[in-house]
């Protein structure tokens, strides 16, 4: 029985004041941000991001909120961009959504705790469908980046399957985003699909035996055709 | 209407789609021309007036979303889609793809529009050309240089469609390019910082040191040599040296600078865009330069070029395409090398094989030419009286062209509404539309035949060729082969200098204007093929190949005949498959006649391929081979086009051949006559 909705028993978040007078949650007594220099933490954070980000007005989707300031610095950095946060603790996005700016969405997923987390193909299908992560896979006629907070990932490993939901690289995560695309997944072979289940990351390259016959003059196919030169140029 | 043109690849590869694209708004003024680019081209689509709307492709974003695993798998997708998908929504009426890769002809077909011009993937994959000019195109990708035509002229001719020639000449290709007004104003800035007249006295050479690719580069190293060189003491009038680079070559250029200035050489840095470097163009002198976008802009404005043809670079296809640009090449067998190869040889061979002394030589010569004819027309260098009234003649000249020169194209201005040094290099060359005035060419030739690289080359380990003529001995270039380009037959076509009459070189040259004949042919359906002025245009041609008159040489008289007799027997060869493939079509069914049929072709190839006048021939049927698994109908279509396509080039032929028989006939008469 999957259990959606609940953090994880015995968390308890607790709230200190940095050096620099920003306030940092504490969960389960593992601190969310530096509590020296959280500002500072979270300046370093957005200067190591890509530059390429900066020259496209993708949507970012941060994984991980911890304090929120990495968010905060974000939006101050580029305040036209839509920037969404998600995070599996109820608390630290209300702890947030104190400080940040109300321009930023900050989105709770649920992570049930049963689940298993070496990853079983239904659990995560069902946890996905249930998470309302599909609502973001599901493709609007814009692109998105998706940037980690490390320190959150590595605080709570469960926020690695939110990142690899919305990248899509893996056979599973690749599967939920054929869902939210019928007309794509219309022209590939179920049983091709299967054979990509072994691929521990897709590629563009990795979908070359995938397509249907019918697909041929499909204008998917022929994207993805564009595609493929691209990646031999 | 709305049009598409889709240009895909380099910066240079743009330029020279400017004249096609010049065409396509001369065609159709009032249509919306829009342009699919690069985003790293985007500066010289500046230069092209005729375009309404630049959309970028953005190549390495989307390369970089499906290279990088922290990119989500779907970014580049979607974002191709959108763009794909925009496209679309403009309902474009033609798409001109100038781009001849896969990535654009895929391009092509999803945009949707009613027709497309150029390489075209269709759903299945099948490939479309929809022009003759791209099928010849897609066909020189694997041919010898001399087979091949500029791509500049490829697609004006896929645009404009048949040859007209014009009073018996044929039609200049315009530049397409526009300076800017911002180009203009900063040119102005530059000059006038730098205290540099455009009536100096000095002439001003551009330099261009650097390429996309180190193979292509000739070396900062041998540039340097050359500068001391040409600021030497032998030096008449001591040149300014314009440096030109880009915004992240800055370091390099500063210091090459200041290796320059260290050997008393007087060079400046010209760290400018595109549009500045092109403004520029007007005032140089001389262009000195490799493969770089800098050549196309030098050949597209007045500054006559000197590019040195290293690593891939293809003096015949994409080199420079002005009247009177000068090509230098080693004579490496390795070069041209693939464009993606990198180089296989220890050192940098054919930039070695490219010596210094020689491109000196011919820059001397060029620089002789301009100063001599120019500004000294004695011996005697101006006296200050003379300059003043060289200048105020110039600017009187330029006061009423100032208002009508700026914003034309080169095609205007070559009618001499040009302005700045290079107009006046431009008269004094004595340029008609079609081929460098032979004084400009003997001057280039004897640079060839001097004494001291007669020794030089006497030294040199490797091959040369001597002839005697009249006890004077007559050394062509060891190490570098100097071509300058033509337009006789209305292509760009770099002849060589000091190339010697032979059957071969003739063979070429009637070769690749039957090509060209034939392509006219397939494009233009009210084409009327005037085979007078062709054959008029081809002898010039062949005299300026050879830059002899041909009545005088005695094998010519040999040659004719004897390659019209080659050529009456592949007419038979090629006549009789026909007539074979007639008989074939309601039993090309049949494995065994067809495999009868293959045979029978190949043994005609065989033949064909004995003489070198008719090994074009052989080479066309190469296509046809006995492990063929295609679908017999495929096969007995690819059978029957390639024997319709070689009865036209063979009738096309002969009837030159003939055609210069009666040419000299008629000559030699009157001659006589006389």
């Amino acid at each position: 029985m999957l259990n959606f909705g609940m953090h994880a028993e015995g968390s308890k978040l607790t709230e200190v004041v940095a050096r620099d007078g920003l306030r940092v949650a504490k969960l389960d007594g593992m601190a969310t941000a530096s509590t020296m220099q959280p500002g500072q933490e979270a300046e370093r954070w957005v200067s190591l991001l890509p530059q390429s980000i900066w020259s496209t007005d993708d949507a970012l989707y941060v994984v991980g909120i911890g304090s929120g300031w990495h968010l905060e610095k974000l939006h101050e950095k580029d305040s036209g961009r839509r920037v969404v946060g998600l995070d599996v603790s109820h608390e630290l996005i209300q702890f947030a959504r104190q400080h940040v700016s109300r321009d930023i969405e900050l989105q709770h997923v649920p992570c049930p705790a049963a689940l298993n987390l070496a990853g079983q193909e239904a659990d995560f299908r069902s946890w996905v469908s249930a998470s309302g992560l599909d609502a973001l896979l599901r493709p609007t006629g814009r692109t998105y980046r998706v940037l980690s907070h490390r320190p959150s990932l590595q605080r709570d490993p469960r926020l690695k399957w939110v990142e690899e939901a919305l990248l899509g690289r893996t056979p599973r995560a690749f599967a939920e985003h054929l869902r939210v695309r019928p007309e794509l997944a219309a022209q590939l072979r179920p049983h091709a699909l299967a054979e990509l289940a072994t691929c521990p990351l897709l590629s563009v390259k990795s979908l070359q035996r995938a397509w249907t016959d019918r697909a041929e003059s499909a204008p998917e196919r022929r994207l993805f055709r564009m595609l493929e030169e691209l990646v031999r140029a | 209407m709305r049009i598409l043109v889709i240009s895909l690849l380099r910066i240079g590869d743009l330029l020279m789609t400017a004249p096609a694209i010049a065409e396509i708004r001369r065609r159709h003024p009032q249509a919306q021309v829009d342009l699919v680019i690069n985003r790293g081209s985007r500066t010289a689509a500046r230069l092209i007036p005729d375009v309404s709307e630049v959309l970028i492709f953005e190549r390495e974003e989307l390369q970089a979303g499906l290279c990088e695993p922290e990119r989500a798998y779907f970014e580049s997708y979607d974002r191709l889609q959108a763009f794909v998908e925009d496209l679309q929504t403009r309902s474009y009426d033609v798409v001109y793809n100038f781009t001849h890769n896969r990535l654009s002809a895929w391009l092509s077909g999803l945009v949707g529009a009613r027709k497309v011009i150029g390489l075209c993937l269709e759903g299945t994959g099948g490939a479309s050309f929809a022009s003759p000019w791209f099928r010849q195109l897609n066909f020189q990708v694997d041919v010898d240089e001399r087979e091949s035509f500029h791509h500049v002229d490829i697609f004006w001719r896929a645009v404009q469609g048949s040859q007209v020639y014009v009073e018996g000449h044929a039609p200049s290709l315009p530049s397409g390019l526009q300076e800017t007004e911002s180009g203009r104003r900063q040119a102005a800035e530059f000059l006038r910082q730098q205290n540099l007249s455009e009536y100096s006295e000095a002439p001003l050479i551009g330099v261009q040191i650097s390429t996309s690719d180190a193979k292509k580069e000739w070396g900062d190293d041998r540039f340097i040599q050359w500068i001391t060189a040409l600021s030497g003491e032998a030096a008449s009038v001591m040149p300014v040296f314009l440096v030109f680079g880009a915004t992240f070559e800055k370091e390099r250029i500063d210091q090459f600078v200041s290796r320059a200035r260290q050997v008393g050489a007087d060079a400046r840095a010209v760290i400018v865009d595109l549009e500045t470097a092109y403004s520029l163009m007007d005032h140089l002198t001389l262009l000195v330069t490799g493969d770089t976008a800098m050549k196309h802009l030098g050949s597209a404005s007045s500054a006559p070029v000197l590019e040195l043809i290293l690593g891939s670079a293809d003096a015949f296809r994409t080199g420079a395409w002005k009247v009177g640009d000068v090509v230098m090449r080693s004579r490496e067998a390795c070069a041209p090398c693939g464009h993606s190869e990198k180089c296989h040889r220890a050192t940098h061979a054919c930039a070695e094989s490219l010596p210094v002394q020689e491109v000196v030589r011919a820059t001397r010569a060029l620089l002789s030419y301009f100063d001599r004819e120019l500004l000294t027309p004695t011996e005697a260098k101006p006296t200050v009286a003379d300059r003043s009234t060289l200048e105020t003649r110039a600017k009187t000249s330029r006061a009423s062209q100032v208002e009508t020169s700026v914003g034309k194209t080169h095609a205007e201005k070559t009618h001499g509404e040009t302005h700045g040094m290079a107009a006046r290099v431009q008269d004094a060359m004595g340029l008609d539309m079609e081929r460098p005035s032979p004084r400009y060419r003997q001057i280039l030739q004897n640079a060839l035949h001097e004494k001291v690289l007669q020794q030089q080359v006497l030294q040199h380990q490797g091959s040369q060729s001597q002839n005697s003529h009249a006890g004077e001995v007559r050394v062509t270039s060891a190490s570098a082969e100097i071509l300058i380009v033509e337009r006789l037959e209305g292509i760009s076509t770099p002849i060589r200098l000091g190339t010697e009459f032979s059957e071969t070189e003739m063979t070429r040259r009637v070769e690749r204007a039957s090509r060209r004949l034939a392509l006219e042919l397939r494009t233009g359906k009210d084409y009327q093929l005037r085979f007078g002025t062709e054959i008029r245009q081809l002898r010039l041609a062949l005299d300026e190949l050879f830059a002899a008159d041909l009545h005088a040489c005695e094998e010519m008289r040999h040659t004719l005949p004897r390659m019209e007799r080659m050529l009456q027997h592949a007419e038979g060869i090629v006549q009789s498959l026909h007539v074979q493939l007639q008989a074939l079509k309601s039993q090309y069914q049949d494995p065994q006649k067809l495999g009868e049929m293959v045979r029978s072709i190949l043994a005609m190839r065989r033949l064909l391929e004995k003489q070198a006048v008719t090994k074009f021939a052989a080479q066309a049927l190469e296509t046809l081979t006995e492990d063929d698994r295609a679908q017999a109908f495929v096969r007995f279509r690819r059978m029957v086009e390639a024997v319709e396509e070689l009865r036209l080039r063979v009738g096309l032929q002969l009837k030159l051949i003939r055609g210069l028989e009666a040419e000299f006939n008629d000559a030699t008469q009157f001659e006589e006559k006389m």
